[in-house]
This record gives C-alpha cells, structure tokens and sequence, in this order.
C-alpha cells in the first residue's frame, strides 16, 4: 500500500468511524487497517499501530459481541504484541466458540495450550469445535495429532475426516499411516505414507515407516527402495540404515531359500556394509549388534564356494588353497558374527534369544573348523548359552529345542526335545528332531513316527520329508516316492544333505535328467564343496546330460576332494574306487579312451577292477585299437556273468556280444549268442542285438532266438523296434549292397502293420521303404501311411514323417496345379495332400530351424510349385531367398550327402536362374554344381541343364558337346533319358543312334507299374520326335504302345486319340477314327477331373462315325470341363463347330 | 489366479499365413506401442507403424538369421537374434543402422563326433527391464548372458540340455531369467550369479513361449501340448491350465505394466489353430 493510499483509506474509515461512531464494523476494519500498518512497520511503530488496532477492536467486540473476527484478532495482539496469555486464550476461546470452522483461532487456542502444557483442556477444545461444526477440519487434525500422540489409534476416523479439509497436508496423511499402523492395518499405511511422500518427497518417517511395514509384509525389495530413499534425504539416520540392512538380510535369506546363493551373499555384504556405517551412528543400540550378527552369521551359511578352473587346471595343491579360501571367509564371517552377538549381548543381557544366537553361532564356528570335541562330561559353551537362554525363559519351547540341537549328549538332547513338546505338544519341529535323534540311535519304527506327526502338524518343514525319504530301502517307500520326498525337502530348505540325498535317490530312480535335482547339486557343490559326494553327483548329472566334459571335471574334483578329507582307509578305498569308475566312463564317452584305459590301470593296479569297470577298460582299448587285450577282456568278462546280478550281466553279455562282433566278426558273435543262456536273450538290450546280428547273418542261425524274444516282449514300443529291425534283415537278406530287396521289407511290414496299427514307427519305416521304391504311387502311400506329430517326435524309424511329407512331395510325378489357368491336375491324391504339404514343411521349420533337411525340402516343394504354376514372380523372389540361405548354410559337413544336397540345391538354383531369363547364370551355377559333386555322384543332370542353359543361349556347339557329355556319362535314372531323347529329337542332335533307347532300357526298375510308366513316356517322346518328322503313322504307332499300359495317364490316351483323329482327317483310313474314339473314351473315363479337348476330339469322331446323340452328349461335356471363365467361344456355337468339322 | 468368469474368445481367424510368398517368422513391438517389427524367412524385417501399417524401415539380414527380435525396454534399441552365425545384433531405432553384434561363444570342440561343437543355432532373445543386459536362448539349451552397454560376454546358463525356445526377464528384477525350453521345463535363473535357482515341470511336450506378469509373481506359458499353463513364481507350481487351443501355442503374453482397470489383468495366446485367446485374471 503507498502511503497517499494508506492516508487516504485512514481518512476515509476515520471519516465513517466519526459519521456513525456505534457501528462495530467501521471500528473492525479501522482496526484491521491499523493491524495491517502494524505487520507492515517494525519495533515500536509496529507495537503502536497494533496497540491502536487492538483498541478499535475491543470496541467493535464490545458494540458486536457476536463476531468472532474481533476476538480472533484481539487473541492474535495478547499472544504476540501485549504478551498476556491468559487474555489471549480467553479471546481465541471467544472466537472459536462463535465460530468453529475459525480455523486460525483455533490453531492459535491449541498453539497457547500447547505451549503451556494444557493437553487435556487443549483436546476439549478441539473435541468441542468438532462437535458443534463438521466443518472444523482444524479441530480434527488437531485431535487426531493428539490421539496418534497419545497412541489412541482406533481414533483415526478424526485423521480421515480432517483430510477431507486438508487433502494436500501431507502431514496429515502421515499421521493417518501411523494411525494405520497401530491399527495393524498395513495397506491403508502404506496408501497413506505414500500419499505423504507423494505430497512432500522429503518425508522420511513416512519412508521408513512404510520401509519396515513392507518387510514386515515380505515385500523386502520395495521395503528396501523406501530405505534408499530415505538414505537419499537423510544420510545419517540410523533407523534408515538398520531398515536397510534388515531389508537386504530378509531379501537373501529369500535368495539363499530358493538356491541363489551367490546372488543372496552380494546382498549380505552390502547389508553389512551399510549396519556398520549405522552402528557408527549409534553404537549402542543392542539390536543394530545383532542385526550385524545376524547378516555375518547368515553370510557364513551362504557364501558359495566358486570354482572357474577349467578341466585341465584340477590339481589336489590348487583345489585345497579354493576350498581353504573358502571356508576361511565363512569362519570370518562367523566370528564376526559371535563378536557382534556378545556385543549385543553386553548392551542388553536381558534378551535371551542372543544367547541362543551366540550359542548357535559357536555351533557354526565349532563345526567350520572341524573341532574334535573332547568326550568330557564338562559341559561345552554353546550348551552353556543356550541353558543361559533357558534361564532367562524357561517356557520358551523353541529354546529347548536349541538346547537338544547344540547338545552332543543323547540324554540331554532327548530332554530337551521331551521338555519343548510339553511345553507345547504341537511342535513340529520338536517332533522332527526327535524323529532325527530316534534314527540315529537306529530306532526307526520311533523315527517314523515322529517324522510322520512332524509332517502332519507342519507339512512345510523340510526335516520331516527328508528323514521320511532316507528310510526308503526299509521297504516302506518306493525309490520313486524316497524321491518325490526327498525333492520337496531340498526344495523347501535347500541344505546340501538334502540335496545330495536327492541326488542319490535320483540316481536309483532315474531321475537325473530332472532340473531340479541340476540345479540342487550345483548349490550343494557351492554349499559343500569339501565333500567328495557332491562333485560325484554332479558328474553323474553332467554325464546324464551328455556333457562329458563337465563330468570329468566333476569327477577329478571329487578325486581331489577325497584326498583332503578325512575317511578311513577302507571308506577312503571304496569311494576312491567308485569315482575312478565313474571318471572312467566319462573319458571314455568324451572319446578320452587313453585317459580312461590309464584310470581303468589304476583300479587294476589297488585291485578294484570290477564288472563295470572292466567293461568300460574293454572298451576304451578297443578304441585305442589294443583288440587283443579287448578281446582277452571280454572273456574274462563271459567268465564273471553268471556271478553278478541278471541287470548287470545282460549289460556285460550285450557288450561283449558287441565287441566280439567288432573284433573278431559276424560268424563268432553269432556262436556266442546262442551260448549265452535264454534267460538273458529276453531283454530288449539283448533282443536288439540279436536281430541284428541275424539280419546280417545270412545263414539264419540265430531266427529261432528271435522268434522266442519277440513272443516274451510286453512293450509295443519294443516290439515295433525289433520289427523293424527283422525288416532290415528282410531287405539285406537276398540282395548285394547295390540292390536290396525292398519291396521285402515293405510286404513284412505291412504285416505288421496289421498287428501295430497305431505304432508311428512302423508307418514311418514303411513310408520311407515306399519312398525307396521308386514306385510310381508310392509318394501317396507314403503321405497317407505317416502321421505328422503334433510336438514331440518320439522315435522316428529311418525319417522323420516330416521329411517323409517334404520327400512325397517332391517324389510325386503327377500336377497338382489348383489353377486351372496353368493346366490340370491329373492325380486326385495330390491335390489332396498338396496344398498341406508347404504349411507343414513351414511348419517344420519353424519348429527346428536349424534344420538343413527341413530348408532343403521347403525349397524343392516351392520349387515343385512354382514350376507347376509356370514360375510366377512371387515365387521366384521367394525361391531366389530359399536358394541363397541353402547355399549359405556353412553347417553342411564335407561327407557325401552334403555335397551331393549342395549338388542338387546348386542345380535348384540354375533352374530357377533359367526360368527367370538368366541364361549365362544358369550355366554357371550348373558348372558350380559339377565342382561340388561328390567322386560317385551322377553328373547326368548337371550336363543335361547345361545342355538346356545352352539352348537358351543359342549356342548349338556347346549343346552338342553336353549331350555328347550326357550320353558318355550316363544316369540310373530313366526321367534322365526320357529328357535327353526329347532334346535329341527337338535339337535333331544325333541321328540314327539307339543309345538313349538301349540305356533306358536298360535302367528301368521298380515295380512293373512305375516300369510301364516310364516306357508309356520314353514313347510318348518318341511319338513327339516322328511327328516333327510329320509321320504320323510312327507316331501312332508309338503312342498306341504308351497307351497299351494299365493305368495309363489319361493326358497320354488324348495324344493317342488326337494323333489318331489327324490320321484320320488325312483319310489314312478309318480304323483310325475307331481307336481314336476307343482312346478318348478310356481317357475320359480315367481322368480324375473332366480333361478339356478330350471331350471336343470325342465329339468330332461320334460326328465322323454317324451318332448324332453322342456328338451332342460330347459337345456338352466338353463345355462343362472348362472352368467358367476359360470356356472358347467356338463350344457356344456347337452347329457352328459342327459345320466346320465336317467341313 | 484366473476368475471364474473366465473369458476365452477367438478374437479374430487370422489370415492363413500363405508362407511361400511371406514366410511368417517373428513379430516384436516397440515399447511405445506405436512400431512394431516383424521378420520372415525371407531374412528382412520390416519395421512398421501399427496403425497405419505403412513400412518405416527394411533391414536386411543374412539369409536365415532371424528368428526372435526383442527391442530393448527403452526403444532405442532392436535386438536381432538367430541363426547358425551365433550372434544377436542391435539395431539402432533412430536410424536403422546395425550398431553392434554380439558373439556367443562357441565351446571349445571337445571331439569331433560332438554336435553342439559344430555351432551354436541361436533361437531366442530377451533384454533386462533396466537394459543393461540380454540373454540369449541358443539350440544346444546353453544361455548367454552379455553386458550390453560394454558389449561383453558375460557368462552362460546351465541347465537346459535342449533348444530354448523363449525367455522373459522378470520386470520388477533385472536378475531373474525365466526360459522356455524343448525339454518341458521351464526354469528360473539367478542371471548375474548363474544360478539356476528354480524349475518348474508340467508341460508335456515342449515349452515354446513364456511370458512374465506385470508384477513378476507369475508367469504363463505356451506349449506344443496345446495348453497355455500360468505358474504361481513363488510355490514354484502350475495355478491353471488352459486347454482351449487346439494346435500348439506359439506364443503367450500379458498386457504390458502401465494400464489400469480390468484391462491390467489381460493375458493373449496365440496357437497354430490359427486363434488368439485372451484371458482375464486377478
């Protein structure tokens, strides 16, 4: 305000004050002009103005004793300026009586009580405004202050009601969360800290606060957030620090629980970091000390042992300084912890719960450095704490059951235990380790029961499954359900006796493979590394997975691991003995045979070479090539069967069967199976054996055997194997290597098929025996024989069904075209199956992309469509990117059916280049494929489509040369000179030679079927070169022969028939029009979808020979087989057409 | 868990995929909602906008080197992964430049009749929520981790001893690792300390997809058995099995964090049966 102004505003109120002196109003605001002028100035000035304002204002209340306004502002001078507090408290007391909602005199009334000490008076106050007025929102943050101060939570209905006038104090919703707090109701907390500190982000009570909520939830990464925030803000708060530290130490126990012990000792590390820095703070909290304790002591239970040595670099020197290093980090951390402890324990040595943690923590030390504690009835320091514990609390159950765990003697243990379950006879605990203490002193029936009602009080106590599950060889569990048992123990509380345990049981009931019982042995390698049979175990999970390097690692570490430890001589014998078994095998399956005959000298060398030992030596010195001792080995092995147990000693018989068919040959092994007693021949091992050696026995000896296994086995599965098997006897049994009698094979298993109708395998092996066939519907029989699985193939025969699929398509000879555009289709089966066939191909793919097979197929199916559909864009785009990733595909071994797919991808490509109007591409990718071909390859084809790149080029020379090449060459393959004979007629190449016809010949095979379809098309071609000789008559000839075949193409009965007609019609005479009208009809009749022209040629020969009614029935059927849109336009005129026929 | 008013409808038939002209391979979604990347056999992936489904960018890659793509939970970055070459490459967004590659190592040949020796087939790839990392799923069921920002190497998971097919971080821990794998399992890593610290068993034939819920307490995946199973992270076990698939379901995920409302609970599954579902859960 200027001062003109001010003067003119005095004047002004002064002049209305003088005009009606008894109105209250012009005294209240000349009053509050002055107070203003007063907060406005300074000093006495300050003080003479307010002096003033108070005066107008004591008139104004006095002329209007109803508003409260005066009053408010007479509190406000008696409180600041004329300090009489008793006045001020009388006027604020004035106002808020006739108003309540005034807040500020309100808060002024609270602030005087307040300061004075009046609580109680301070609270009828606010009680009263709230009462008179629901509007008073000061009176209700006041009084829910006070409650929260004076702990009466349940009250909080003030805080919420207060918020309703105050939304942004934060606070305010603060105090609501404390409120919450007490009340136990922890979410409505955390919503309400979380407003506060949304409200005001330096709340850092509210953080805390809802920090330690958080952990108490378990939400310890959240709580652990609140706590850093706080940090932030305040970096010296201890309780930040503490909750901090508490957060990380409940975080790793989590990780520590669920096996990540690496993960939970990083955690454990910085919270000691962090509760150090808060001690320093505030050094004699006793619960900061044992909080300390706690994380050193938690940390010394789950600090992992990490070994990154590689395979070569285990030696005893190198593994003894890891596993010192090791445990000296968990004794540090143990000690520190014990120090911490007693540290506590002298700030507050009322608690009795950090003399058991003391006693514990001498527990953990005693047994980390391994103490041999003397035999004395002198009672030792943990036993001691902990009856200092029980001391202080008699009834605390747990505490005894403390006492019973560090206590060495059996008597006491049993009391202690005893005592806890009268103190509370529910717990379970108590229950399990009495269960434990029962099974040591060999009382196993009281065991079993104990564990039992262990188990049913606490299902979730890890104690009771793994005792109930190490009583398995009792007979009252299965290995399976010891298993199952022992797995949810390990998984409860994943301590490396339990998962070592697992381990073993997993090994008796074949669940190696699982991930669960990996990932236990791995934390116990970490938690017990010291002991031998963690790293055996965890070899024997590495060999079940097939990671043998892994394995040989594992079992030289337990080697190492048994020669630091303490056994006695002939535990140490035994162990030592087993892992260098199992090491043997494991060099011996990475192909270390060397190694592993050197381990299997050792065992010879202390005398411990037994049965399965001796049958890994024998084989590793078959590998080395040593097949004398191998041999010598086997016998000695035939010797010692009859003395081990019927698994074993069919294992033993099976590899020396094995071995002496690779050693001495076919003829011994054969005498030595029917040596072997029958017994043994049953198994599937054994049965498997025998059928191949009978299949590549020739004399049979061995069928009889064979016939007995077959009727003893009770596994389809089985029973489809050995099948199969017999199958391939059949196929090798009358033929050379070059020509194997599979049409054999295929009729046995068809047979057998009748038996195992739902056995995949057996459809898979005899599609891919049709495959083989080369007969002309074999793809067909193929599709429709396998079943393409959804997921899992489980075995899979010769080929897998999706490449049986992938194979049918291409195998097929008929068009599958579904555009009639492009031509018609002349098989019904692969129309059927067609269009499936790329999806499932895709499929395929997807699945198993790194599948080269699976590419390879995909191409040559879209390749089989795109030259169906005469080469369209899109797909050639798509080809070009198939071709160019099959032929980069560098995963392809240099064996010669790589090289020979290399061949035929690189023929795909030239093709493709061809069809695209790359000429000179075309040639060179031919060449490309003649380098990459195999030393036995069939070049034939390479040479062929270079004989086509050349024709496209014009360059006759050079397309002679390869036909030359072609015929000298020479293919097994008749579609190959079927091609060349076109070209030689087209190309007019060689004349007067009967080579191409003297080779074809000579190269049919299969079945008579496919034997009269290639003939049928070896002379269709002959019948195209005489008509671009323009004789027809040959032609004829030579088609009537193509046509004289069962199940002849119809497409080739309507060359016959049109070849006739043109005889016909050149008036050769009239039998012509009678074979014409014979082929046509047959033509119509076999065709699977109606052939256009057939029909129309048919019509014109009815025509020709008088019958009128058969001309029209032609003519209209003629109209009927072309699609809609293609129809010619000389079929709607049918007089028209007829007219010009005869014509 | 699932409400019982279950909801599982076919949203829509999709288009059967006419795999000879576009092979379908891969599709990935920028976190921003508005790009999304999508790769086929033809080995390009196209970048484009999702509403008006116009092409922003074409990447090409080497024949047969795509088949998972992830972009990191930022944007800035499109992570590549597949193939015999054994790499997952990085994509910058802005520019649609490759930026960086990273090589898995190959294991050192052990003998030559070994498989995995010949090369690795990586299948699967998944970034960290804080993007530090990436975790990458290869045929032979090793797992490697890299420090994306050094583009290091860090180390490998253990454990699965078939191909993985998909993996997930969980996104309230950039520790955790959950993958999918041929071997039915499904497992939970400890990514920074290498440790496999839970499995989960229940599928009966491959596992082919996984994601992890907003929240990180479950996870649900897709299988060759046609069920999409939701596993409760912290029991370990299967809560629920849905079996309305028909085919096997290549893919499961839950609607991203950020959302409210009913919509924040929502999980899709697409099969093989040519159907998405949707699901809703509390």
């Amino acid at each position: 305000m200027t001062s003109v102004a001010g003067d003119n505003l005095l004047n002004q109120l002064q002049e209305a004050l003088a005009s009606d002196p008894d109105n209250p109003s012009h005294h209240f605001n000349l009053g509050l002009f002055f107070w203003k002028k007063g907060e406005e100035t300074v000093g006495e000035e300050s003080k003479r103005y307010k002096e003033k304002s108070a005066e107008h204002f004591v008139a104004s209340a006095k002329l209007n004793p109803s508003d409260g306004a005066s009053f408010r502002f007479l509190g406000y001078y008696y409180s600041t300026t004329s300090v009489d507090e008793q006045r001020a408290a009388k006027c604020y007391q004035r106002a808020v009586n006739l108003s309540p909602e005034d807040f500020e005199a309100g808060e002024g009334l609270c602030d005087l009580l307040d300061g004075s000490g009046k609580e109680s008076l301070e609270m009828a106050v606010c009680r009263e405004a709230s009462d008179k007025s629901p509007r008073a929102f000061w009176a209700f943050r006041r009084l829910g202050y006070l409650q929260v101060h004076q702990r009466n939570g349940w009250r909080q209905y003030k805080l919420q009601h207060a918020i309703r006038g105050y939304p942004a104090c934060a606070d305010l919703w603060e105090a609501l969360g404390l409120s919450y707090q007490r009340l136990g109701m922890f979410t409505a907390a955390i919503k309400s800290y979380g407003r506060a500190i949304e409200l005001e982000d330096s709340k850092v009570f509210s953080l805390i606060e809802s920090g330690n909520i958080l952990l108490m939830l378990g939400s310890f990464r959240k709580g652990i957030e609140q706590f850093r925030s706080a940090l932030k803000i305040a970096p010296q708060n201890a309780s930040a620090h503490f909750g901090l530290a508490s957060g990380l130490l409940g975080l790793s126990k989590e990780c520590a629980s669920s096996g990540a012990f690496g993960w939970g000792a990083s955690l454990l590390e910085e919270a000691s970091e962090v509760v150090k820095a808060g001690t320093h703070l505030c050094g004699n909290v006793y619960s900061a000390w044992k909080l300390h304790g706690d994380i050193q002591s938690a940390y010394a239970k789950c600090f992992p042992w990490d070994d990154k040595r590689t395979c070569d670099e285990i030696n005893e020197g190198s593994f003894k300084i890891s596993i010192n290093n090791w445990k000296k980090t968990c004794l540090f951390a143990a000690n520190d912890a014990k120090r911490s402890y007693q540290r506590a324990l002298h700030l507050a040595p009322w608690h009795a719960n950090i003399y058991t943690d003391v006693a514990i923590t001498l527990d953990l030390i005693d047994s980390s450095e391994e103490k041999e504690t003397p035999e004395t009835d002198v009672w030792q320091i943990p036993e001691r704490m902990s009856m200092g514990s029980l001391l202080l609390e008699g009834v605390n159950c747990e505490s005894w059951v403390i006492l019973s765990c560090l206590s060495k003697d059996p008597a006491l243990k049993q009391h202690a235990l005893i005592r806890g379950l009268q103190l509370d006879a529910s717990l379970s605990i108590a229950w399990a380790y009495l269960g434990k203490m029962y099974r040591n002193l060999g009382e196993r029936q009281l065991a079993g029961q104990a564990f039992d009602r262990a188990r049913s009080i606490d299902p979730s106590l890890a104690l009771p499954w793994a005792g109930m599950s190490a009583d398995f060889h009792e007979g009252t569990l299965s290995t399976s359900e010891a298993y199952e048992s022992c797995l949810r123990a390990a998984q409860i509380l994943p301590v490396a006796e339990f998962q070592m345990g697992l381990g073993k049981l997993a090994v008796l009931s074949g669940h190696l493979l699982s991930p669960q019982v990996f990932g236990a042995i791995r934390q116990a390698v970490q938690r017990a590394p010291c002991c031998p049979e963690s790293h055996n175990l965890n070899g024997l999970v590495c060999e079940a997975r097939s990671d043998y390097q892994s394995a040989i690692a594992a079992y030289r570490l337990a080697q190492c691991a048994l020669k630091i430890g303490c056994y006695s001589k002939d535990v140490l014998r035994c162990h030592q003995a087993d892992v260098s078994i199992n090491l043997a095998r494991a060099l011996c399956q990475a192909d270390y045979a060397m190694d592993a005959a050197r381990e299997c000298e050792h065992l010879e060398k202390d005398d411990l070479l037994d049965s399965s030992a001796l049958q890994i030596y024998a084989v590793a010195l078959w590998k080395l090539g040593n097949r004398d001792l191998a041999f010598t080995l086997a016998k000695k092995m035939a010797k010692i069967v009859s003395t081990m147990k019927p698994r074993c000693a069919v294992a033993a018989l099976g590899l020396v069967c094995s071995l002496v068919y690779c050693i001495s040959g076919l003829n011994p092994s054969a005498t030595f199976l029917q040596k072997i007693p029958t017994e043994f021949l049953h198994s599937t091992k054994m049965s498997f054996i025998v059928a191949t050696i009978n299949a590549l026995d020739q004399s049979s000896r061995l069928e009889m055997l064979l016939q007995s296994s077959l009727q003893t086995f009770a596994s389809h599965e089985s029973v489809a194997e050995l099948h199969s098997i017999i199958c391939m006897s059949k196929i090798m049994g009358h033929g050379s290597e070059q020509n194997l009698e599979i049409h054999r094979g295929v009729d046995y298993l068809k047979k057998v098929l009748h038996m195992y109708p739902d056995s995949n395998l057996i459809r898979n092996y005899l599609s891919s025996l049709l495959l083989s066939t080369g007969d002309w519907m074999a793809s067909h029989k193929a599709t429709e024989c396998t079943v393409i699985p959804s997921g899992y193939p489980v075995k899979t025969g010769l080929k897998s069904p999706f490449e049986i699929n992938g194979i049918a398509g291409v195998a097929c000879y008929s068009s599958c075209v579904t555009s009639p555009k492009l031509s018609f289709p002349t098989c019904k089966d692969q129309l059927m199956f067609g269009s499936l066939r790329v999806h499932q191909l895709q499929k395929w793919l997807h699945q198993e992309p790194w599948s080269g097979e699976a590419h390879y197929l995909l191409l040559l199916n879209v390749l089989q469509k795109a030259r169906e559909e005469k080469f369209p864009q899109n797909l050639c785009v798509t080809l070009k990117r198939l071709v160019s990733v099959a032929i980069s595909r560098d995963t392809c071994n240099d064996n010669d059916l790589c090289k020979h797919l290399k061949f035929l991808t690189l023929l795909s490509a030239s093709e493709l280049s061809l069809q695209c109007g790359d000429y000179l591409g075309c040639g060179s990718l031919a060449d490309n494929a003649l380098e990459v071909l195999p030393p036995h390859g069939d070049p034939f084809f390479a040479h062929l489509q270079l004989c086509r790149a050349y024709v496209a080029q014009g360059d006759m020379e050079k397309v002679k040369d390869e036909y030359l090449n072609c015929l000298r060459v020479k293919t097994a393959h008749p579609i190959g000179w079927i091609i060349l004979k076109y070209f030689e007629s087209k190309f007019k190449l060689q004349k007067d030679s009967n080579m191409i016809d003297i080779n074809f010949r000579s190269n049919l095979y299969g079945s008579q079927c496919s034997r009269n379809m290639w003939t049928a098309i070896f002379n269709l071609v002959s019948g195209q070169s005489y008509i671009w000789d323009q004789d027809f008559h040959s032609a004829e000839k030579a088609l009537a022969l193509a046509c004289s075949f069962r199940d002849v193409d119809s497409c080739l009965l309507l060359c016959h028939g049109a070849i006739c007609m043109e005889l016909a019609r050149q008036r050769a005479g009239s039998e012509f029009l009678q074979h014409a009208v014979t082929s046509l009809k047959k033509a119509q009749e076999t065709s699977p979808f109606p052939l256009p022209i057939v029909s129309a040629l048919l019509a014109q020969a009815e025509a020709s020979l008088g019958a009128r009614a058969k001309w029209e029935k032609n003519l209209r059927f003629e109209w009927f087989s072309w699609p809609p849109e293609m129809r010619p336009a000389e079929l709607l005129f049918p007089n028209a057409l007829a007219f010009q026929f005869w014509a | 868990m699932f409400t019982s008013d279950v909801f599982v409808s076919t949203v829509c038939a999709l288009e059967p995929l006419d795999l000879s002209t576009r092979p379908y391979d891969c599709v990935a979604a920028h976190p921003a909602g508005a790009l999304a990347a999508s790769a086929s056999l033809d080995s390009f992936i196209r970048v484009f906008d999702v509403e008006s489904n116009s092409t922003i960018a074409t990447l090409e890659a080497p024949p047969s080197e795509v088949w998972n793509m992830q972009f990191d939970p930022k944007g800035t970055l499109l992570a590549v992964a597949g193939g015999g070459s054994a790499s997952v490459k990085l994509w910058d967004t802005s520019s649609w430049q490759l930026v960086s590659t990273l090589a898995v190592p190959r294991p050192e040949p052990t003998k030559p009749s070994d498989r995995s020796a010949s090369g690795k087939f990586v299948l699967s790839v998944a970034w960290s929520p804080d993007g530090k990392r990436l975790a990458c799923g290869s045929m032979d069921g090793t797992i490697a981790v890299f420090d994306v920002p050094r583009s290091k190497f860090l180390h490998h998971l253990e454990g699965h001893y078939m191909p993985v097919r998909s993996m997930v971080y969980s996104p309230v821990d950039p520790r955790i690792l959950f993958t999918a794998c041929d071997d039915t399992h499904v497992h939970l890593y400890d990514a920074e300390g290498k440790s496999l610290v839970g499995a989960m068993s229940g599928h009966v034939s491959w596992v082919l997809s996984i994601d992890a819920s907003p929240d990180g307490a479950a996870v649900a995946t897709g299988s060759s058995d046609r069920t999409v199973r939701l596993w409760d992270v912290g029991m370990r076990a299967s809560m629920q099995t849905m079996t309305n698939h028909t085919d096997q379901v290549w893919g499961v995920a839950f609607r991203p964090p950020g959302g409210t409302g009913i919509r924040a609970g929502r999980l899709a599954s697409v099969s093989d049966d040519k159907s998405i579902s949707l699901y809703d859960y509390s």
